[in-house]
């Protein structure tokens, strides 16, 4: 009788709980480790780690033993931080910087790369001679 | 007549009807079988069945799942595999 309760309801599983490691086991991540960082129903919790900072359903991963502190809703460094100590490489996420941001908002789709600089370059010299005929 | 290849039925043949309203006989290759799980056997969604130069034209992500053994293994295999490595 427990066992068909466990089944049904994943909901009371006791494994799942802010600070746990776990495998993703569905998807593009799967394969890769990450922590319970915030739980937003019975159903799905928000993970992060080495796998990209997002909502998962419990059915797509598998608890490990393992588990860290730290608090719920706890930031990207923070989660890095303590996988880090348990010996787990995360990459490092770099944070747009606010000048670029603005940057991007101003022309949609533009990023830092040569081609595109380029393009932009072609952009400006074809402006450039428009403006001369 | 037609040439010695076309003769065998290696090749489906196809019947097209031209703008003018003629029907002419037309000699396509066979679409290939099926991809399969390389563990349990059952046919794989997401890998389209089609020639091998019509699949180098697609884009990466159209030919197979963007996920560990995508296009090799189906999800549920994929799923076991990780959870048996896990520890
Ligand atoms: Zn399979």
């Amino acid at each position: 009788m427990q066992q068909v309760h466990a089944g049904a309801d994943q909901g009371d599983n006791p494994m799942i709980e802010v600070g746990r490691v776990m495998v993703k086991t569905a998807g593009r991540d799967a394969g890769l480790r990450g922590v319970v960082v915030d739980i937003l129903d019975e159903r799905h919790v928000l993970i992060d780690g080495q796998v990209r900072r997002r909502k998962c359903n419990i059915a797509h991963m598998e608890p490990l033993p393992e588990q860290v502190s730290i608090s719920k809703g706890a930031s990207h460094e923070q989660v890095r931080e303590a996988l880090q100590k348990l010996g787990m490489e995360v990459a490092e996420r770099k944070a747009k910087p606010v000048e670029k941001q603005a940057e991007a908002k101003e022309k949609p789709g533009r990023k830092k790369g040569e081609k595109k600089a380029v393009t932009a370059k072609k952009k400006s010299t074809s402006a450039a001679k428009q403006k001369a005929r | 007549m037609p040439t010695g290849r076309f003769k065998s039925r290696s090749y489906r043949r196809v019947f097209k009807k031209l703008p003018g309203g003629r029907v002419t006989l037309h000699y396509e290759r066979r679409k290939p079988q099926h991809a399969q799980c390389g563990s349990c056997g059952s046919v794989l969604s997401g890998v389209p069945r089609v020639l091998p130069y019509q699949m180098q034209k697609l884009a990466k992500t159209a030919r197979r799942p963007e996920r560990p053994f995508g296009g090799v293994l189906c999800s549920r295999c994929m799923r076991e595999r990780i959870k048996g490595t896990i520890q």
